[in-house]
């Protein structure tokens, strides 16, 4: 049962992580440099055990060797960041990318390739990802059931990137209710996944 | 150079991007060029005599359409496979497009299954090297202009990436070879027409890509 519940709250970790990442990653694209500071930093600190683990488990696991995969999959998602879908989610693209990389530098400094079950890597890894995938997909069904002021102006704000003021002047809402009702919903969205997680 | 260091330098470098074409409109991008291929070869070739007769032939038709059903899946696949994070949708479409093939080969294998002895010499004759040739030629530079595009996206499987870019160059070459090739044999149409282009296109879009299209 308390396994249960830290698999719940990871999952509602997750998926906050999606939804602020996801907007970061379309504010980077359209090039504003400080979101994609925040966005790196952030997939930085998700990426450090994620590559820890897996070093480790080939026996690889020294300090240069993750920073090296580390810049690797960072140089990936810059230099592949046009191939990002703003309709998909952030995580599942993230942690292809960072398995791609990953087991290319597995492959090149032997845990050789025949050392390296790609298999047995690649389930591993799309076992993370799917549950990210299920996660994302649980979040845009709960925003579906959200009340339609609230979804509206959820949307414009953190999916959309629209300032509050932005916002109020397209709804016709006061800036200050913008805030509540935003705050309102992420409110809501939370317990919306936390019943999610239990029921299942 | 420290995480932290290139961060700040890829952030303070950062300009805006334009995103990559969307799958649908990558896809109509490939079959517009297939059939831009197909009406240059009208060119460079010479139509087959009886043409206009043979397209109203129910089973031409149908063999037409599976070729370019299958062209079509294996592009589809080959785009979406350019994008990462699409791994589950991408082994979907796999599976349909290698069953779809192998249905295609077994339809073929039913044809040939039909032939007697004598009409299945005929059909391996070499004088069906021109065909093979044709569709391997036709395959390439389709194939060529696939993986130049598909360059700006970033397979997490170069490798299968070419193989169903290759796939798809010869279905595409299978299309037009019918407008050409007056050999009704079914034989003829399973080896030079399909299998050895596919070895060959799938070959070599398997060993181009595997460099061409590492990122």
């Amino acid at each position: 049962m308390k396994k249960r519940e830290n698999i719940s709250q990871g999952n509602l970790d997750q998926s906050e992580d999606e939804i602020e990442l996801s907007i970061l990653m379309r504010k980077s694209i359209d090039g504003d440099s400080e979101s994609y500071r925040q966005l790196l930093q952030r997939v930085k600190e998700l990426m450090v055990p994620f590559v820890s683990n897996t070093l480790t488990k080939f026996g690889l696991g020294s300090q240069g060797g993750q920073d090296d995969v580390l810049q690797e999959i960072l140089m990936g998602i810059h230099l592949k960041r046009a191939t990002f879908d703003s309709k998909q989610f952030f995580l599942p693209w993230m942690y292809a990318i960072a398995r791609y990389k990953t087991i290319d530098y597995l492959r090149r400094n032997k845990a050789s390739f025949r050392s390296v079950s790609i298999e047995e890597t690649y389930e591993e890894f799309e076992q993370t990802q799917s549950t990210e995938m299920e996660i994302g997909f649980d979040v845009e069904a709960l925003c579906d059931q959200l009340p339609a002021k609230q979804r509206e102006v959820l949307l414009l704000v953190k999916v959309e990137g629209l300032s509050i003021n932005e916002a109020a002047l397209k709804t016709g809402f006061s800036a200050s209710d913008i805030k509540v009702t935003i705050h309102r919903a992420i409110k809501e969205l939370k317990k919306k996944l936390k019943d999610s997680a239990h029921e299942n | 150079m420290k995480t932290d260091d290139l961060i700040h330098k890829l952030s303070t470098d950062l300009k805006p991007i334009k995103p990559m074409l969307s799958s649908g409109y990558m896809i109509l991008l490939f079959i517009v060029i297939g059939f831009v291929l197909i009406g240059l070869s009208f060119i460079m070739m010479s139509v087959r005599e009886n043409l206009s007769e043979r397209l109203l032939d129910s089973r031409i038709q149908f063999e037409l359409g599976t070729s370019f059903l299958l062209a079509v899946l294996a592009l589809s696949l080959s785009v979406v496979l350019a994008r990462p994070g699409n791994e589950r949708r991408a082994r979907w479409i796999e599976k349909v497009t290698f069953g779809f093939l192998l249905f295609v080969l077994m339809y073929d294998g039913f044809r040939v299954a039909q032939l007697n002895l004598s009409q299945i010499h005929l059909g391996l004759d070499l004088s069906g090297m021109e065909c093979f040739i044709s569709v391997l030629g036709f395959s390439i530079v389709l194939g060529g202009a696939m993986i130049y595009w598909l360059r700006n996206g970033a397979s997490v499987n170069p490798g299968l990436s070419g193989i169903v870019i290759g796939t798809a160059a010869v279905a595409f070459g299978n299309v037009s070879i019918t407008f050409f090739c007056g050999v009704d044999n079914g034989m003829h149409i399973l080896v030079w027409h399909f299998v050895l282009p596919l070895i060959a296109a799938v070959g070599c879009g398997f060993a181009a890509s595997r460099f061409l299209l590492k990122w």
